[in-house]
């Protein structure tokens, strides 16, 4: 658990979990260039491409996945109705390794964590988006979805194309350069301790 | 320097004054989980190799989204459920109460001045007597259960002042749905909501619930009023100097200030297919529907249900809309009957159901199909939220509800 409270954005100071919170909405205010990365539990790697599928604006957790799925008893059941009630045919076509690429208010609504573990089990590598809504964002970080905030690739992003993720630097797309934040090397090795079950795992002396 | 009232919860349970952007750890006064995550909780918190719940005493399980069952599967939740609060003692167990949102205060679980997180994204409910609540997922709820602590950011605040008095024809609902088209649906997102003015006063707690309920819809984390006599009444307590003095200081910083004249507001609908598309009624009058709801955690207590029947009294539903009415609780459910309210709306020609989520999260008792129009008082529009993705759902208060389940089109009410 780390409560400690350092100054935003800075690039060279150690950034704890809490202060991902503090970059998320200094970002929602659109003051900043600086945009949000998170990451837990994964294994993160320095640059990687992936095939990207484009979403608009509040793409709710209804959409992500609707309620009447969510009794099925595995993720693994819920997640061919992934993105059902937009798009039924998506969650078919996506491949491992896959992007998404959303507009504004990503993942608003209920508090459904299925949403980002459907995210991550249709093999989604990554959610790039102009925003993200709050409890989306917290349960990303605890189930180790990597989010990335970026205000304008939206806008130019042609679905079906590539783009190259270049960690704590930017996103590569058709000759052009999108900023992302950097990823300090503390917040890394709080990452790469473990995500909110490993953490308590920890606590309690199992690991 | 003043406090907001976010300001002043969170100071009391830390024990030093706190301001926006500082993350702290706060002792978590009580939780809620309901039937569809208990599972997934029981789940994450023995992976997390807790042995025992940090305080059994402040946990609330409360099967509602799936109660009665409709789907085969439904009924294992109520097993896994019952079988976690056997093993670690957990006596704050409903089962068929009514929906959890309207338990957590109707019940007494939550006081002005507590500090809640629930398993669902309208948490933010309880903010109508002044408790800072919100909604988390089921692997944070976890490690509540085991430590009892949660880190959270202190929200910057935006006021909503709304002065004067509300035109007869317009309910709480109007008001929160207007502030939502005017924020928009990500407009408050990770921001404390604190409501004040003469109308918000005016307000009964009820009222204000549907307000504190509908705050994430425009992405707040908390909804706050100021706790006052109609709150004590409502909480049967009576409020202590801590609780007295949850009022937004007239020198605390504000992110910003909305302001509203009562006597403005009209009756609203939030369109197809986003919570923050508002019409006004008058716009959208003609248009043909299927089916009006009246119910949920938004508009399901004994008020809306009054307000629907006064409007329905002596009138009959139109022939080809179905109006279904779903209590909150069952203790509104039993006052309802004694008030008469329930037969008045039978009468009209309303379908009464068991208290629930049932139909608001679309897995009971009035899904629709393709082509087909609702007019409904709960708190989501979303795509495939009330059957296929192709229903239109328009969010409205009861009272203009009631005008179009007699009408059979979108009217305004009188």
């Amino acid at each position: 658990m780390f409560f400690a409270k350092i100054p935003r954005h800075t690039r060279q100071n150690a950034i704890t979990e809490g202060d991902l919170e503090c970059i998320l909405t200094h970002n929602c205010e659109g003051t900043e260039q600086l945009s949000l990365y998170l990451v837990r539990y994964i294994r993160i790697m320095e640059k990687f491409t992936g095939r990207v599928w484009v979403l608009g604006d509040d793409i709710d957790t209804d959409i992500i996945i609707p309620t009447e799925y969510l009794a099925l008893k595995t993720i693994d059941d819920m997640k061919q109705y992934g993105f059902s009630p937009l798009r039924p045919e998506l969650a078919g076509q996506i491949q491992k390794g896959d992007i998404i690429v959303a507009g504004k208010n990503f993942g608003c609504g209920s508090s459904r964590e299925q949403a980002p573990e459907i995210i991550k089990a249709l093999g989604i590598q990554c959610v790039i988006a102009k925003s993200f809504a709050r409890i989306f964002f917290r349960n990303s970080i605890n189930n180790g979805l990597l989010l990335i905030e970026q205000p304008d690739l939206h806008d130019d992003m042609k679905e079906g194309d590539t783009v190259t993720v270049v960690m704590n630097e930017h996103v590569d797309y058709n000759g052009k350069q999108y900023p992302i934040a950097s990823l300090p090397e503390n917040l890394m090795s709080i990452i790469q301790a473990g995500g909110l079950v490993k953490a308590m795992r920890k606590l309690n002396g199992l690991d | 320097m003043g406090e907001t009232v976010i300001e002043k919860i969170i100071r009391n349970n830390v024990g030093h004054a706190v301001k926006p952007g500082d993350i702290v750890t706060v002792n978590v006064d009580r939780v809620m989980i309901h039937d569809i995550f208990i599972p997934f909780v029981a789940e994450k918190f023995e992976e997390m190799g807790f042995q025992k719940l940090w305080d059994p005493d402040k946990v609330v399980l409360i099967y509602d989204h799936l109660v009665p069952a409709s789907q085969l599967d439904d009924t294992r939740h109520f097993h896994e459920g019952d079988a976690f609060a056997e093993k670690y003692g957990m006596k704050n167990v409903h089962r068929s109460d009514g929906i959890c949102h309207q338990l957590m205060t109707e019940a007494g679980y939550v006081k002005p001045g507590n500090i809640v997180f629930g398993t669902d994204s309208h948490t933010t409910t309880y903010g109508c007597v002044g408790a800072f609540s919100s909604g988390i997922g089921y692997t944070e709820m976890a490690s509540i259960l085991g430590t009892g602590t949660m880190w959270i950011k202190v929200p910057e605040t935006i006021k909503v002042v709304i002065d004067g008095e509300l035109p007869n024809n317009v309910m709480s609902k109007d008001v929160i749905l207007r502030l939502i088209g005017d924020l928009g649906a990500d407009g408050a997102t990770y921001r404390a909501l604190e409501f004040t003015g003469s109308a918000v006063k005016n307000m009964s707690v009820a009222s204000r619930m549907t307000i504190a309920n509908m705050a994430i819809e425009a992405g707040a984390k908390c909804a706050l009023f100021t706790p006052d006599e109609k709150t004590a009444e409502y909480c049967e307590i009576e409020l202590n100097e801590f609780q007295k003095s949850l009022v937004g200081d007239e020198d605390a910083k504000y992110l910003k200030t909305v302001t509203y004249r009562a006597e403005d507001l009209v009756p609203v609908m939030a369109c197809p297919s986003q919570v923050d598309k508002i019409r006004d009624v008058s716009t959208l009058e003609g248009t043909e529907i299927d089916q009006v709801f009246i119910g949920s955690c938004t508009n399901g207590r004994l008020e809306d249900l009054a307000a629907a029947a006064e409007v329905l009294k002596g009138k009959k539903v139109a022939d080809y809309v179905k109006l279904i009415v779903t209590p909150a609780s069952r203790k509104i459910y039993r006052q309802a009957i004694e008030l008469g309210i329930l037969d008045t709306l039978a009468e009209a020609g309303a379908m009464i159901t068991h208290p629930g989520c049932g139909l608001c999260c679309g897995r009971a008792g009035g899904i629709l199909t393709d082509g087909e129009r609702v007019v409904a008082t709960n708190n989501r529009n979303f795509l495939g939220r009330m059957g296929t993705s192709k229903v239109e759902i328009y969010l409205a208060s009861p009272k203009t509800a009631a005008a179009c389940a007699v009408a059979g089109k979108i009217v305004s009410p009188k």
